[in-house]
């Protein structure tokens, strides 16, 4: 299977115009395009609407619940034909993020980036949420499916009796360490080979080492100015002192509107900031899938600094982002797709940067890295990894985040492009952890 | 923008039947703006405003409420709202200091989703 440079852009091209011209419809209106030697499979299951681009010939294992009408709800994306049969992995590629809060683009759990198999090569960093989950199915960077599952919490906001509130948050640096501590656990296991019962687990611990108080949205001023002109001395009397209280005309729902514009406009400006985030992640894995068989498999470390440039850009929306990452990975198993029984335990260090341009609700990102590799498939070496992508909103905590790319060199184990060809898309009509 | 409802919280609080000072603190787990303001109130009629113009500032911070005995019967109102540009809950709740003694009201959970960014709340603590 061979793929031009362009190619991934072209699929990429093909997905942008489906989300703008599906932007201005009220419900999103998709036409399912598969490209040559391909059949799309769209299936839903609750509130989860999966796309997969596979083989005419390809057997798919039917879901719980097909779409009723994937013509209106699905988008139009091109894919490549792909081999019929030497590596089935590099067929599908699911990506798939449900999680709770997303009031920024969220970025992917830490215990995922430890395994390599989150979709970017450089997270870009945000705020950790109470609670969060995440599903995963997706090809590694050595063309083998992986299907996996991620929790991710804030474990020291659990904590009874901490001071976690503003004038703690605002005044101590390690209130703020703190209460951004976000711990996460990851299981990956190689789905397209039924032999193979190896499962990979990460543990993965988080937190924002700086972050400018201007792209903090709890310690931002122009907030805190807006909150206090909404809900003055005269609008809190406003409240009875007993019985029913209407927020639902008057000055309180006047007030709730007013701070909800503003929130919305910080968003607009700040849903790229300016921050810098450290992650370490310890690993194991199981050959036998069995958790008392696990066994140490090394640990990943890395650190991120992202600057939010002053704009707008391009119109009056477009923010422009970039950021840098260094990752060491010790101890990694690398599996030959093309032959199970070559592996490898390589050390690598990526050195990886990373642009994001455009609004909350769209924007696009392309990201290079150097890879320096030690005891690879390959021996020692270094490879070079390229690729671009897309975060879109289609509603409310639904988002589409999509990559593709390629990395080559002479201890890359292939040269071909690793992710393609379909997505799924989470939602979730309101926090599931929200009282009733 | 939907609009949420207030969050209300009604409880009672036994102090010690002595003459002994009491003071009240508005407590928050979670991060987030606040605005409120504190009565004392007999029936429906406020006898003492407690603190009138109260911010995420004045949280944690300890405002005299009087004398054990004299609060027997009446009724302490934080009234107020709570808003952050992040989702996820804010806590409030009373904490009520005598000795050493510290009792708590029931907490008023505030849930801020990305489309309801403040909501207005009231808690009301009768004192027996």
């Amino acid at each position: 299977m061979k793929f031009s440079c362009l190619r991934p852009i072209r699929i990429l091209c093909a997905i942008s115009a489906a989300i703008v011209a599906s932007a201005h419809a009220q419900t999103p209106a998709f036409r399912i395009k598969a490209p040559d030697g391909m059949k799309a499979v769209v299936t839903q299951n609750g509130d989860i609407v999966e796309i997969q681009f596979v083989p005419e010939n390809a057997v798919v294992a039917p879901a719980k619940t097909q779409a009723k009408s994937p013509a209106k709800t699905m988008a139009a994306v091109s894919a490549e034909p792909q081999e019929s049969s030497a590596s089935p992995a590099r067929k599908l590629l699911d990506t798939k993020f449900s999680s709770l809060n997303l009031d920024r683009p969220i970025s992917a759990v830490p215990a995922f980036t430890a395994l390599d198999i989150s979709p970017e090569s450089v997270a870009h960093p945000a705020s950790p949420r109470d609670f969060a989950a995440a599903l995963l199915n997706g090809v590694d960077r050595q063309g083998v499916l992986q299907t996996g599952l991620a929790i991710e919490t804030a474990p020291f906001r659990l904590i009874p009796g901490w001071k976690q509130d503003f004038p703690h948050y605002k005044a101590n640096y390690w209130t703020r360490f703190l209460y951004n501590f976000s711990l996460s656990l990851a299981t990956a296991k190689a789905s397209a080979d039924t032999d193979n019962k190896a499962v990979n687990l990460a543990v993965g611990v988080q937190t924002i080492l700086w972050e400018s108080a201007e792209s903090d949205p709890l310690r931002n001023e122009g907030l805190q100015q807006a909150f206090h002109s909404a809900y003055t001395p005269a609008v809190i009397e406003d409240i009875p002192l007993s019985g029913d209280i209407n927020t639902e005309t008057g000055s309180l729902a006047e007030a709730q509107k007013s701070f909800q514009t503003a929130v919305e406009e910080f968003r607009q400006r700040h849903w790229v900031g300016t921050l810098w985030t450290a992650s370490i992640a310890p690993t194991w894995n199981s050959q036998s899938g069995k958790i008392g068989n696990l066994e140490g498999s090394g640990f990943a470390a890395w650190s991120t600094f992202a600057y939010a440039f002053d704009g707008p850009f391009l119109n009056s929306k477009a923010r422009f982002q970039a950021l840098g990452q260094l990752r060491y990975r010790q101890g990694e198993m690398i599996v030959d797709p093309n032959d199970s029984k070559h592996t490898a335990q390589q050390d690598s260090l990526l050195a990886a940067a990373r642009l994001r341009v455009g609004s909350p609700d769209f924007n696009g990102f392309a990201e290079a890295g150097y890879l320096w590799v030690w005891g690879g498939l390959n021996g020692d070496g270094q490879a070079y990894r390229a690729s671009i992508g897309l975060e879109k909103r289609i509603a409310e905590n639904v988002w589409f985040v999509l990559s593709g790319g390629e990395q080559f060199g002479a201890s890359s184990s292939t040269n071909e492009f690793f992710a393609l060809g379909t997505f799924r898309i989470g939602t979730a009509d309101k926090p599931q952890l929200a009282p009733p | 923008m939907a609009n949420a409802g207030a969050v209300t919280v009604d409880c009672n609080v036994n102090l010690p039947n002595k003459n002994i000072p009491v003071t009240v603190s508005l407590e928050s787990k979670g991060v987030g703006f606040v605005a409120f303001r504190m009565d004392l109130v007999q029936g429906e009629t406020i006898i003492k405003t407690i603190i009138e113009n109260g911010t995420e500032d004045d949280l944690g911070k300890e405002f005299p409420l009087g004398n054990a005995l004299a609060l027997s019967g009446r009724v302490l109102v934080t009234r107020g709202s709570a808003g952050a540009a992040v989702a996820g809950p804010i806590e409030l709740q009373n904490d009520f200091h005598f000795n050493d003694t510290v009792l708590s009201s029931d907490p008023a959970v505030i849930d801020i989703t990305q489309t309801v960014s403040s909501r207005v709340f009231r808690i009301r603590c009768l004192f027996q």
